[in-house]
């Protein structure tokens, strides 16, 4: 319970940031995407069925502010949830370099499926452009800044933990 | 105990995938009716964007103000000799104006765009994502906006509104690259399109403008006004200056590109035209 108002709390708050301080910090007009950091961080951590609900919910938000259609980001966001759930083995704890990696992967995947779908179909072909102007940039950003992001996470999802265990404990008493 | 949950979940990705695509399909084409999950959603994350927005910009404030204090006595002098300048320049002006009220009165000419209703709104959000130029204002439904209404700033075209919800609305920006706009070079009253272009927007915002006549006497600096043909947006609106025109173009029209009057990288306040072109604003700007 503790654990679902946290995560509602941090969806709500990612998607705020986004759009507000996140915009105001950007090097050159281009932003970083928090977004995928936590979709992929959280599915890294607990699975890919938590990932990809809030995946989910995410990218609904974000089509439900700032999307075109309904449903786009949605998508995307949850498979990005999902497939990065299966590294959730892979992986210790303190190892930074494969969620950093994921991260990395997801946001090129992200951005070219994005050109792919909204761009080339319109007849906006220049993708060497669109790579080292946009893609590439927030690329660089994006994989800095989830360093930070993704230890605050883990710093998270570590509390939530421990005060999962204690009412386990709790009601075992 | 790990195999039945496997399970559920790739029916699961599978149903809401479906459900996804229904919802494109959907809202592929009629976007702007907005829906009550969408409304909900609204309700919950507007006001905290918009306290988000109040602390940001407090902070930004103060720490600007210590930046300030060393530079504003240089602009403060500066400021003071082009206030003199200005001043003289007003004058000349003022008696221009005279002599254009008196002008019109002639010519029974009396559309510029000062006629139109206006409110003013704040700038809340931008989108997420780099690729598109969306933005939020904190101006709803419950101030009377509407789909389709027409968002200045103080110096020119801003873009239109696209959705309404409760509490805010989603404007597209002139420099969204989905984005065209039927234009009219005012010097020489050649009709153009003006066109959002990613390619342009990156460094310095940007606008293509297209399809003019290959005949058209344009030169840089060239006033772009919004054309009478638009269905959205009122005629005479000024859109930007001419700032690069493409000679070597294999078509039989001519492009160039516009630099917008408007300053969308500090865009913060914004003003609606709070009534809808099509909805005769033509006779509430006769009226005047």
């Amino acid at each position: 319970m503790f654990r679902i108002v946290t995560v509602i709390a941090i969806v709500i708050f990612n998607i705020v940031f986004q759009s507000t301080i996140v915009q105001d910090i950007a090097i050159g007009g281009i932003t970083i995407n928090l977004l995928i950091i936590t979709v992929v961080s959280f599915s890294l951590m607990r699975g890919k069925l938590e990932g990809a609900i809030i995946g989910f919910f995410i990218g609904l938000m974000q089509d439900v502010f700032f999307g075109n259609v309904i449903g786009f980001y949605a998508l995307l966001y949850m498979y990005f949830g999902f497939f990065s759930g299966y590294l959730n083995k892979a992986l210790y704890r303190d190892n930074l370099l494969i969620p950093i990696l994921a991260i990395t992967g997801s946001d090129l995947i992200l951005n070219l499926l994005i050109y792919i779908m909204t761009y080339l179909f319109r007849g906006r072909i220049d993708f060497a452009y669109y790579f080292m102007n946009i893609i590439l940039p927030e690329l660089v950003y994006t994989t800095l800044v989830s360093v930070f992001v993704y230890k605050f996470y883990l710093f998270v999802n570590e509390k939530l933990d421990g005060v999962e265990k204690r009412r386990e404990n709790k009601d075992k008493i | 105990m790990k195999r039945r949950k496997n399970l559920p979940a790739k029916n699961i990705m599978i149903v809401i995938t479906l459900i996804c695509i229904l919802a494109i399909i959907f809202t592929w084409q009629s976007r702007s009716s907005i829906t009550p999950i969408e409304k909900s959603f609204s309700y919950v994350v507007i006001p905290i964007q918009n306290g988000v927005n109040v602390v940001g910009d407090w902070l930004g404030e103060k720490v600007q103000f210590v930046k300030d204090i060393r530079d504003l006595e240089n602009i403060n002098e500066t400021l003071q000799t082009e206030l003199n300048e200005l001043e003289y320049a007003n004058k000349i002006l003022q008696m221009d104006k005279t002599e254009l009220v008196r002008l019109r009165e002639l010519y029974t000419l009396d559309k510029r765009y000062a006629d139109y209703p206006k409110i003013g709104a704040q700038v809340i959000g931008k989108d997420p994502s780099n690729w598109y130029k969306m933005f939020m204002i904190n101006k709803g439904e419950k101030d009377g906006l509407k789909v389709n209404m027409v968002v200045l700033s103080g110096e020119g075209l801003v873009g239109h509104i696209t959705e309404v919800g409760p509490n805010y609305a989603k404007v597209q920006s002139i420099i969204n690259d989905t984005c065209n706009v039927s234009a009219k070079i005012l010097r020489t009253s050649d009709l153009c399109i003006v066109k959002g272009d990613q390619t342009l927007v990156n460094n310095e915002a940007l606008c293509r403008v297209d399809y003019i006549e290959d005949r058209a006497n344009i030169v840089i600096g060239d006033e772009v006004v919004t054309s009478h043909l638009g269905s959205i947006y009122p005629p005479g609106i000024l859109i930007g200056t001419i700032n690069q025109i493409d000679t070597n173009s294999p078509k039989m029209t001519r492009t160039a590109t516009l630099q917008p009057a408007v300053d969308f990288k500090h865009l913060e306040e914004v003003l609606v035209i709070n009534q809808v072109w099509e909805d005769g604003l033509t006779e509430a700007a006769d009226v005047q």
